[in-house]
């Protein structure tokens, strides 16, 4: 049976998501090896202009379904694309990042086309036999489900946002656009009536891009404006570990560890003066990367983060801020 | 005025309340029992091991439906007297101490409590978990019901079964607050295992479990080791009073002894899966409270009602047999038709003639007399000597019976 | 008087001890503890503040066996109004995946003719988040995930629900009814347990339905499911998924000890221990090479 690997390429604030840069990646990685097409879904009001982008990170195809209906999102229209090109002699694997639309299309893709749907995959892999081997958390990631997909069925693979990181772009890549009538697209049942931004002052740890966290590293409250300061140039919220909040330095609710009850995966957790107790390392450790900051080179959290920096935070902050201000 | 009443509030959701739920329930009474864990047996601890024959007057054959852990079959006592510390292991069925003949069990309490309150609830009994208890309502001295989070329920009677720091026996002035000499703080470890491990480390079929006691004849740290389907209980205890005595925090010590030349290689290659720590009533006759009153009566770890005699602990049988005579008492008051302190004093009378009372007089100097004696020897001729100069009924029998 | 129907799922408390150490067909869960879905809760919760008794009555209805009462009973004490079941002596527990279950409540939703469905984000345990969506598919109504906000319009039979969406913000968005709502855990709190409300909780009927009651065919549920799994196995440890930066000339000392140690060391992660300034810029470099700044 024919088989088609699909890509929901998402664009936000005039570029391709990052996210979807990772999913056009792994659909690529399998493409090659299944000798299969990629075909990427630019779905939007100015969808046409990021095609070139798409193909240069992958895509064989484009299919450009562009029309002011699709200008917000909305679940029922932004299935019709991918209900209307689906063939029924043709399998599917779908790569879905888990942005917050991605998050609403991708089970319901799976339900509508009553398929199999691996949520927050963690490695797919072709074997040897064709069929697809997919890893997903459960039991809050205390152990990993394998799931066994046949090639001839189709399958939605929902990724979250940085779980495989993005390669360059290929310029000298070609493809092909295909530009869809919209005559057929149903009217939303929803209409956004408006947009409240987040208050900085009050956004939930878990719904925030990038974190600085401040450890027992800072010896009195006042030092962790050194830390506020770093944070304000980066757009990112100050929490703290455990010890920090229970001193009343860091209000409860910008709590990191497991004891907040949640984890958090921002884009960046920069943590200064934390040693790394696995209550805080549980809440944070699914972060896209994980930043260091401490004098003890083997602390866990010195070991584990993707870049470690040692030596004093009272040093090294302000020239981080004052760096940063330069540019 | 409330619209609803019950016939008897329980509060509290162990081993004694759900004894009384269970036998009240049964016999038609309206029973509330309040319980302040998510679930019976949530808040509950023990070393343990279960003396069955209490719950076997109420549930003929319980062991076979509960989820009783291993039927203890051997048993040991280790005694450290300074740094030496000797071992004897005998069979189980050679030693009973009054009343408690017949089969023990080990025992988790998460599952177990859990079980109780099950059949407690078939029998009718309502059970609400989630709440705690503040305050009782008490009219002309009388107690006539229970408050919790400024919500009133009225009862004819109420059961203070709501453990070793009842706050409520406290409120009521029949007990003053804890002392430090009054009580002992278990830790527990439950290590996991497997049955087969298990079993082999111990010389165990499928089923069958041993209780192991440790005791410190300097009486600062007492241990505990029992088998677990599939895990061990390991823990340590030791009397509040005496944990400046001890040379390092309680949590170390329980390090230390897991150490220990006779420990270590039981527990080695397993997983640590719960760690726990609760108070154990060991104030002896001193932190008995008043039992009962006009319209209440105390039950279980509330009334102290437990015993360390050196070769075994007494506590969750003791519990479930007040809860059934605190249940008689109850059902003899409902006949007379008032629950005044008068007619409820045939629970005192009961509780001083049974097993419970003998025994938490008779603790502290059969723990010593295991200590001093030579029970390395023969144990059950010691276990003998210091059950009687305790004047505790019962009998170290050994094989031959 | 609107319609309302909570989806709740009695399921095993993950937070609790569960390890891996080997791969495995059957997991072993034999020390949790089953407890009502903390998002789910949260949306009973949720929808119990944004609206008024008076303005609508909830339903809360689950798949489960008689176990399942417990958690029912919960949603009674803490703002639902009734409670249905759903179960059949035919049914195999371990059958029972998303699917199977998504469709038995889409029967139990027609059959108790609610305009607002309204359920957890995604349980504890296997956190794929695909019931709502399956739900809004079955059920042919609006589909709106990580609401935590509610409102009835005023007369016209629309809702108005915020919306999470990028980097805690809100889209506010207006829908016609019938929906399906989606709620994470935290958007909400549920209030603390009263001793009357339990009491009263405990009395309430529970209304079964089984498959003749939905009338569905047993036929119609997939005796398959679950068949793709193959094993569960140990969490893998956490990967370095760094973008791939363009590679950096070396310097002066690392060269020499390219050519004094045989080699370049491959290094997953960098350990920078230079003086504040080299750390700094280490930083700042590594950022632009993750493409934030």
């Amino acid at each position: 049976m024919e088989h088609e690997i699909w890509v929901w390429a998402e664009y936000l604030d005039d570029e391709i998501r990052e996210s979807s840069i990772e999913m056009l990646g792994e659909a690529r990685k399998l493409a090659d090896k299944m000798k299969c097409k990629v075909c990427a879904f630019l779905i939007g009001e100015c969808a046409s202009k990021y095609a070139s982008n798409v193909i240069s990170y992958g895509a064989d195809i484009v299919n450009i379904f562009e029309d002011q209906k699709f200008s917000d999102f909305g679940v029922e229209t932004y299935l019709y694309p991918f209900s209307s090109k689906r063939e029924p002699n043709k399998a599917y694997t779908i790569f879905v990042a888990l942005t917050p639309d991605g998050l609403a299309l991708a089970p319901r893709l799976a339900a509508k086309f009553q398929c199999g749907y691996a949520a927050n995959a963690v490695t797919t892999i072709l074997q040897p036999d064709g069929s697809l081997k997919t890893t997903v958390p459960v039991y809050m990631g205390k152990a990993h489900c394998v799931y066994r997909f046949e090639m001839d069925d189709t399958t939605v693979i929902a990724m979250k946002p940085g779980s495989v990181g993005v390669t360059g772009a290929d310029e000298k890549r070609t493809g092909e656009t295909v530009m869809f009538d919209t005559h057929g697209i149903p009217k939303s049942k929803t209409q956004r009536k408006g947009y409240i931004k987040a208050d900085p002052n009050t956004v939930a740890m878990d719904e925030t891009e990038d974190v600085v966290a401040a450890g027992s590293g800072f010896k009195i409250q006042t030092d962790i404006e050194l830390l506020r300061n770093v944070a304000d140039i980066l757009g990112a919220v100050v929490g703290s570990s455990k010890p920090v909040v229970d001193k009343g330095w860091i209000p409860r609710h910008r709590l990191i560890g497991i004891s907040s009850g949640r984890r958090i995966s921002p884009r960046i957790c920069l943590c200064v003066g934390i040693s790394g107790s696995s209550q805080f390392i549980e809440g944070m450790k699914e972060s896209r990367t994980i930043i260091a900051i401490n004098k003890d080179k083997g602390a866990t959290l010195m070991k584990m983060a993707d870049l470690a920096l040692v030596g004093d935070l009272y040093e090294i902050l302000p020239e981080i801020e004052s760096q940063l201000k330069a540019r | 005025m409330s619209e609803e009443r019950f016939d008897c509030i329980i509060v509290g959701g162990g081993l004694a309340g759900l004894t009384v739920a269970y036998l009240l329930a049964n016999e038609g009474l309206e029973v509330l029992l309040l319980e302040k864990g998510n679930y019976s047996g949530s808040k509950n601890m023990t070393g343990g091991r279960l003396y069955g024959n209490s719950l076997e007057r109420i549930i003929p054959g319980f062991a076979d439906i509960a989820p009783v852990e291993r039927r203890v079959v051997k048993e040991r006592l280790s005694i450290m007297k300074d740094t030496v510390m000797q071992m004897v292991e005998y069979d189980a069925s050679g030693v009973f101490v009054q009343e408690q003949e017949g089969e023990s069990y080990t025992v988790l309490r998460g599952k177990f409590d859990k079980w109780l309150s099950e059949q407690a609830e078939d029998q009718g009994a309502m059970l609400v978990c989630g709440i705690r208890v503040d305050d009782l309502i008490i009219r002309d001295g009388k107690v006539c019901g229970v408050v919790a989070n400024d919500e009133e329920m009225e009862s004819d009677v109420v059961l203070l079964a709501d453990g070793v720091n009842s706050l409520l026996t406290q409120k009521l002035g029949y007990k003053n607050k804890l002392g430090t000499n009054q009580v002992a703080v278990g830790v527990k470890e439950i290590i996991d295992l497997g049955a087969d491990v298990i079993n082999q480390r111990f010389n165990l079929s499928d089923g069958e479990g041993i209780a192991w006691m440790f005791v410190d004849s300097n009486e600062v740290c007492d241990g505990f080791l029992y088998t677990n389907k599939d895990s061990l209980s390991v823990g340590v205890t030791l009397k509040v009073e005496n944990i400046h005595k001890a040379e390092s925090s309680v949590p170390q010590m329980l390090e230390d002894f897991k150490k220990l030349p006779e420990i270590a290689p039981l527990v080695s290659g397993g997983r640590l899966v719960e760690y726990s720590a609760h108070l154990i009533p060991e104030g002896g006759m001193d932190m008995v409270p008043k039992l009962y009153g006009d319209g209440v009566l105390v039950a279980g770890d509330a009334a102290a009602l437990c015993a360390n005699l050196g070769f075994t602990l007494r506590g969750m049988d003791l519990a479930v047999e007040s809860g059934r005579l605190a249940a008689e008492a109850i059902l003899a008051a409902k006949e007379e038709g008032e629950f005044s302190e008068q007619s409820l004093s045939g629970y005192q009378t009961a509780i001083e003639k049974s097993a419970a009372i003998s025994c938490v007089k008779g603790a502290e100097i059969c723990r010593k007399a295991v200590t001093d004696a030579d029970s390395m020897k023969d144990p059950l001729d010691a276990f003998n000597s210091a059950l009687q100069s305790a004047q505790i009924g019962g009998k170290a029998v050994g094989d031959n019976g | 008087m609107q319609r309302i129907v909570v989806c709740v799922k009695s399921e095993l408390d993950a937070t609790g001890p569960i390890f891996l150490i080997e791969p495995t067909v059957k997991i072993n869960t034999k020390d949790l503890v089953p407890i009502l879905n903390p998002a789910d809760h949260a949306a009973l919760a949720l929808v119990r503040n944004c609206i008024a008794q008076e303005d609508g009555q909830i339903t809360v209805l689950t798949v489960g066996p008689p176990s399942a009462d417990k958690v029912l009973r919960t949603c009674l004490a803490t703002g639902a109004d009734s409670a249905v079941r759903v179960w059949d002596d035919s049914f195999m527990e371990e059958k029972m995946d998303a699917k199977n279950i998504s469709l038995l409540l889409s029967k139990a939703i027609k059959k108790l003719d609610a305009e607002l469905i309204v359920c957890g984000s995604e349980s504890l345990c296997e956190t794929s988040g695909y019931v709502g969506p399956a739900l809004a598919e079955l059920l042919d109504a609006v589909q709106i995930c990580k609401v935590d906000f509610m409102q009835c319009d005023d007369g016209d039979g629309s809702m108005v629900f915020h919306r999470k969406h990028n980097y805690g913000n809100r889209e506010v968005i207006s829908s016609s009814l019938p929906a399906v709502v989606t709620v994470d855990f935290g958007a909400a709190t549920p209030p603390v347990v009263s001793m009357k409300e339990s009491i009263k909780a405990k009395k309430m009927p529970i209304t079964l339905f089984d498959l003749a009651e939905l009338a569905c065919e047993s036929s119609e549920i997939n005796a398959d499911a679950n068949a793709n799994i193959l094993q569960y196995i140990p969490p893998r440890p956490r990967t370095k998924k760094l973008n791939k930066a363009p590679d950096k000339p070396m310097t002066k000392q690392q060269k020499m000890q390219m050519m004094l140690g045989g080699g370049a060391s491959k290094k997953n992660s960098s350990v920078v221990e230079g003086n504040p300034k080299q750390a700094a810029k280490e930083f700042i470099d590594f950022l632009i090479a993750q493409r934030i700044l």
